[in-house]
């Protein structure tokens, strides 16, 4: 009996062992008449405690080689995910990067990343300002030991994977898994489209939105407020910059000075504008497109003749803008610093 | 992946009959003929000229001195041919090759078929899919140094080391040779004959013969896809031979 007695003991305790940490799954709903998410969940299926790994990591400076530089720094939530003030966002030691920090939206949606694309998966995404040496000027392979290193993040990564183990991939799958759960669908805008009781549009809000629709929606396409496409959008070259943008990455002269279109989701909060942030405010916006088209041979043609709009109209174009303000995703205490 | 790590089973209990281990290896022989299953390997030796590569040691190759740093490449995609039929291929086969861990120089496989081959085929690098696929894990994990941060690819095949001549840095030269996308595309393919019916098959890598096509004075460097890359990546398949 005894030798029995130890192999039902022997299987008790390795059935204990592979018990795993139970796992909340978590889908991000798509609303209604919104495209499939371009983000394959199968590959990593959202859930509460990697999401909570994410956020951890995501606000957490260790990330950096000096161990003061959070993605946070740069993306605030109460700013849309982005860095405002400052037209070239600026990372570790002070350093100025070459570009303006995008806002962080609806990413599930996205298929190629930052102003050129030069990311094409969110699981990568982290990898670029982890590694660059003007963010964060650290290396995957050393975050990886620091984290490891952590009983705190040990016991997280426990939580979240089953084991303690942390590697590159389940680092970048768990920040993959935070930016995934930043969605915003509540604005003004939304619930008007929703039809939601006693939500309305102003006669200027509606002016700019037909407005909008005729001379910006084929770029700024809703409900995302981008094609995810490349475009030149007229930007007189910054000579101090030489941002050929996309060309870049694919070599192709087609693609010289195109840059990625952004969201426009929450875009009263997350100036200033641009991928060089050259325009501090929408009235300058506005006039570059009325006024500032820069004519070259990758010019968008949609842009061959400028927007012609009066300033009452521009007024109203801003009035709708400020529709797509989602107070709730800005302020979300899901989205923010851990306690 | 490499590193199929066996799994650490509960000790069996030694009071077994006799008996019963009779009749378990009898089990074992009768399913091991049904399926005559093959083990087999195929390792890597990384050479110049006629000798083994020693990391950080200094070689003279025609007129050239130098010492190789880091030699580290991907295989993937690793099939076998038998009289120009494919006869086994692996799945999810990729595997980092790296001149500082000897144990990546040896890939071990495993067919329940029996399996003859004449021919081994392998990428040499990582196709264009797994490039866009996200993150990976294992020997793919974004630590291993292969992955390019500032612009989503893996890194193909990586070659560091240090030559008087070298118009770089402390005399340094870094080839990173990869990219996915169209033009710029430096994965390559090799397919070599092989001894047939070994359960050993030895590749040789003569990095001469990739040695010997740079030119460290004008080009020390390559870190981003380019036409430069893809040529230089052209010369890969050459330098594998079977014995």
């Amino acid at each position: 009996m005894t030798h029995r007695f130890s192999i039902v003991l022997l299987v008790a305790i390795g059935c204990f062992a592979m018990v795993k940490p139970k796992k909340d799954p978590v889908v991000i709903p798509v609303p209604k008449g919104w495209p499939k998410p371009t983000y394959d969940f199968k590959k990593n299926p959202l859930n509460e405690a990697t999401i909570e790994l994410g956020r951890q990591l995501f606000y957490d400076p260790v990330l950096s080689r000096n161990n003061q530089v959070s993605c946070a720094n740069c993306h605030l939530q109460q700013t849309a995910f982005t860095h405002i003030d400052h037209a070239l966002s600026h990372g570790i030691e002070d350093r100025i990067g070459n570009r303006n920090s995008p806002a962080l939206v609806n990413l599930a949606w996205g298929k190629l990343f930052m102003w050129d694309g030069a990311v094409n998966h969110l699981d990568v995404q982290a990898l670029a300002p982890i590694e660059n040496h003007l963010e964060m000027d650290e290396k995957i392979a050393h975050v990886v030991q620091k984290l490891q290193s952590s009983k705190t993040y040990r016991s997280r990564f426990y939580k979240a994977f089953g084991d303690s183990t942390v590697t590159g991939e389940r680092t970048l799958k768990s920040i993959s898994q935070f930016m995934l759960t930043l969605v915003s669908t509540n604005s003004k805008y939304d619930q008007v489209m929703r039809k939601e009781k006693g939500v309305q549009f102003s006669e200027s809000e509606q002016k700019g939105y037909e407005l909008f629709k005729k001379h910006c929606a084929s770029c700024h396409t809703e409900p995302l407020f981008t094609n995810g496409l490349f475009e030149n959008n007229g930007l007189v070259p910054d000579s101090t910059l030489n941002d050929i943008g996309r060309m870049g990455i694919t070599h192709r002269s087609s693609d010289s000075l195109k840059f990625k279109v952004p969201t426009l989701r929450n875009i009263e909060r997350s100036p200033p504008y641009m991928h060089d942030g050259r325009f501090r405010n929408l009235q300058m916006v506005l006039f570059h497109y009325s006024n500032g088209i820069h004519a070259s041979p990758t010019l968008s043609p949609q842009l061959k003749n400028a927007i012609a709009l009066n300033e009452q109209e521009k007024g109203c174009v801003i009035a709708f803008l400020k529709t797509l303000t989602d107070t709730e995703f800005l302020m979300n205490p899901k989205y923010g610093y851990p306690k | 992946m490499r590193g199929f790590s066996s799994c650490s089973g509960v000790k069996a209990d030694r009071r077994f009959s006799v008996g019963k281990k009779v009749l378990l290896s009898l089990v074992f022989l009768t399913t091991g003929f049904a399926h005559a299953q093959t083990d087999w390997t195929v390792s890597f030796s990384p050479m110049i000229e006629q000798q083994p590569l020693e990391l950080n040691q200094t070689y003279i190759l025609k007129n050239d001195t130098f010492r190789i740093e880091t030699l580290r490449f991907y295989l993937s995609n690793v099939s076998f041919l038998n009289e120009g039929k494919t006869v086994f291929t692996e799945l999810q086969s990729f595997h980092l090759v790296d001149a500082e861990d000897s144990t990546s120089y040896r890939i071990a496989f495993h067919s329940p078929k029996k399996v003859v081959f004449d021919e081994i085929q392998f990428n040499v690098g990582i196709d264009s899919s797994t490039n866009v696929a996200g993150v990976m894990g294992g020997d793919l994990d974004p630590t291993k140094g292969m992955y390019w941060s500032w612009q989503s690819g893996y890194i193909n095949f990586k070659l560091e080391g240090w030559n008087p001549k070298s118009t770089a840095r402390k005399h340094e030269f870094q080839y990173h040779l990869g990219g996915y996308m169209a033009p710029y595309s430096a994965l390559s393919t090799v397919r070599i004959s092989c001894e047939k019916a070994k359960s050993s098959t030895k590749i040789t890598v003569q990095l001469a013969t990739f040695l010997n096509q740079l030119n460290v004075v004008e080009l020390p460097t390559i870190m981003s896809p380019s036409e430069r890359a893809v040529v230089l990546a052209q010369s890969i398949p050459s330098m594998f031979s079977a014995k």
